[in-house]
C-alpha cells in the first residue's frame, strides 16, 4: 500500500516535470517561429519601401529618357505584380525582378547627364540605395532567425515536440539570381 | 591540358573565397574589438585632443536636450570589411541610441579605405531620410575629405547630423573660414574662467602654492566645462538598432 502511494508519486512528479520540459520546448519553437515572422514582416516592408520609390523614380527618369519606354513600362508592370502578389514566392518574384530591371535602368541612365545632375533624381538615387541596404539588411536578419528555428526545431529532443506539433523547416531568402554581381544602384 | 587549367581555375577560385572569408574574419574580429572613446571615437588620429573634445562636448548637448544619439567614429581601415556591412554591425554592438526609440546615428570614416557611412538608426529615419544624408555626405563631407581634411569633414557632417536630429532643417554647408566674433567670445570666458581658477588656486593653496589639479576639478564652473567635453559625461550608448538606412560612399 505504501510502495504503491511512493511509487504514484514518483510517476505524478515524472509526469509534471517531462510536462514541463515538452513545455519549455515548444514554447522556444514558437518563440522562435514568431522572430521568423517578425522578421519577415520587416523584410517585407523595406520591399514595399523599394516599390514606393517607383512611380517617383519613372516620372523623373521619363522625362529626360523617352527612348526608355520599355524598362519603365517593365518596371511599373512589376510594381502592379507585387500589389496583387498574395503568397510570399510570388513576392519574392516581383522583388527579384524588380532588382534586375532596376540595376538595368540604372546603367541606361549614364546615357543621360541632364538626368543625373538633376536634384530629384539624385535624392531619389540616394534613396534607392538605401533601401537596397535596408533589404540586405532585413534579408540577412531574416535568414539568421530562420536558421536558428530551423536548427531549433531539428535538434533532439526538441525535434519530437516540433514534429507532434507539426512545426516545419522555413526556407531562408536567397538573394535574387546573380544579384550579387548585378551592378548595384549605388554609384 | 585543359584539366590542369581547370584544375588551376579551382584552385584559383578556393583560394579566392578563402582569403574573401579570411577578410571578413578579420575584419570582424577588429570590429568586435572596437570600445567606444565617447560619442566620438578616433582610431585613425584624425582629430587633435581639442577638436574631439568639442565636437564630443556639442554632442553631449544634443544628446542632454533630445535624447538622439550621435556616434563619431574615424578607423584606419576596415581590414578587408565592407563599409554598409561593418557599419550595420558596429551600430548593433555598440547599440547608438535609445533602446525602443532606436534615436541612433553612426558617422563612420575608413580613412585608408577611403570610405564613409552614415547609418541612421529606425527612429530617426523619418527626419533623417537617405536623401537627406546623401545630401550631408556630398555637401558637406565629401568636399573636405577630398581637400585632405579629415577632422573638418566629420566635424562639418556631424554638425549637419545634429542640427537635423535636433529638429531643425538642414542649414547650407558652413562657410569654411572661421566666425572672428566667436573666437573673441570664445577668449573672453576663456580669460574669465582662467582668471577665477588662479584666484582660488591662490586663495585655497594659503598664497601661491600654484595650481594642482586637485585645486581645478575643484571648481564646479570649470569641472562641468571640462566633464562636458572629456568624455566624462559619457555612459555608453543607450541599446538602440538600426536596419541599414542612410549613406554611405567613396570619396
Amino acid at each position: 500500500m505504501k510502495g504503491c502511494l511512493v511509487a504514484g508519486g514518483v510517476a505524478v512528479l515524472l509526469a509534471i516535470v517531462v510536462g514541463l520540459m515538452v513545455m519549455g520546448m515548444y514554447n522556444g519553437v514558437v518563440d522562435k517561429d514568431e522572430a521568423c515572422k517578425k522578421s519577415w514582416g520587416n523584410v517585407e516592408s523595406v520591399l514595399q519601401r523599394r516599390f514606393d520609390l517607383i512611380p517617383n523614380l519613372v516620372n523623373t527618369v521619363k522625362g529626360y529618357a523617352q527612348h526608355e519606354q520599355g524598362i519603365l513600362e517593365e518596371i511599373t508592370r512589376l510594381r502592379s505584380q507585387w500589389g496583387e502578389a498574395k503568397s510570399t514566392s510570388e513576392k519574392v518574384e516581383a522583388a527579384s525582378g524588380l532588382e534586375g530591371a532596376l540595376s538595368r535602368l540604372m546603367v541606361v541612365v549614364e546615357n543621360y547627364p541632364d538626368l543625373k545632375a538633376n536634384q530629384n533624381f539624385v535624392a531619389l538615387q540616394d534613396e534607392l540605395a538605401g533601401t537596397e541596404n535596408r533589404i540586405n539588411v532585413e534579408r540577412q536578419r531574416f535568414n539568421e532567425s530562420v536558421q536558428a528555428y530551423n536548427v531549433a526545431i531539428r535538434r533532439f529532443p526538441t525535434a519530437l515536440v516540433a514534429r507532434l506539433a507539426g512545426f516545419q523547416t522555413r526556407a531562408p531568402f536567397a538573394a535574387a539570381p546573380g544579384a550579387e554581381t548585378a551592378p548595384t544602384v549605388q554609384f | 591540358m585543359s584539366g590542369m587549367r581547370s584544375f588551376k581555375f579551382m584552385v584559383c577560385t578556393v583560394w579566392l573565397a578563402a582569403v574573401g572569408a579570411g577578410a571578413q574574419i578579420e575584419s570582424d574580429r577588429f570590429r568586435e574589438s572596437l570600445v567606444p572613446q565617447g560619442h566620438v571615437s578616433d582610431w585613425a588620429g584624425v582629430f587633435s585632443p581639442e577638436q574631439k573634445s568639442e565636437l564630443e562636448s556639442r554632442i553631449a548637448a544634443v544628446r542632454q536636450a533630445t535624447g538622439a544619439q550621435l556616434a563619431v567614429v574615424a578607423v584606419k581601415s576596415l581590414e578587408g570589411g565592407e563599409i554598409d556591412d561593418f557599419a550595420v554591425k558596429l551600430f548593433a554592438q555598440w547599440g547608438i541610441g535609445e533602446k525602443g526609440k532606436d534615436n541612433g546615428v553612426l558617422l563612420l570614416a575608413a580613412i585608408e579605405d577611403r570610405a564613409l557611412r552614415i547609418e541612421v538608426g529606425y527612429g530617426l529615419e523619418g527626419v533623417l531620410n537617405d536623401a537627406k544624408c546623401g545630401r550631408i555626405r556630398d555637401e558637406w563631407i565629401f568636399p573636405r575629405f577630398k581637400e585632405g581634411n579629415y577632422a573638418q569633414g566629420l566635424r562639418d557632417g556631424a554638425d549637419a547630423l545634429l542640427s537635423v536630429m535636433g529638429g531643425e532643417a538642414l542649414p547650407e554647408p558652413a562657410a569654411p573660414e572661421e566666425n572672428p566674433l566667436a573666437a573673441i567670445v570664445f577668449l573672453v570666458i576663456f580669460a574669465v574662467v582662467f582668471i577665477q581658477i588662479v584666484r582660488s588656486a591662490i586663495r585655497g593653496g594659503k598664497g601661491g602654492g600654484g595650481i594642482s589639479s586637485g585645486g581645478i576639478s575643484g571648481r564646479g564652473s570649470f569641472g562641468g566645462f571640462r566633464g562636458g567635453g572629456g568624455g566624462g559625461g559619457f555612459g555608453g550608448f543607450g541599446g538602440g538598432r538600426s536596419g541599414g538606412g542612410g549613406a554611405g560612399g567613396r570619396w
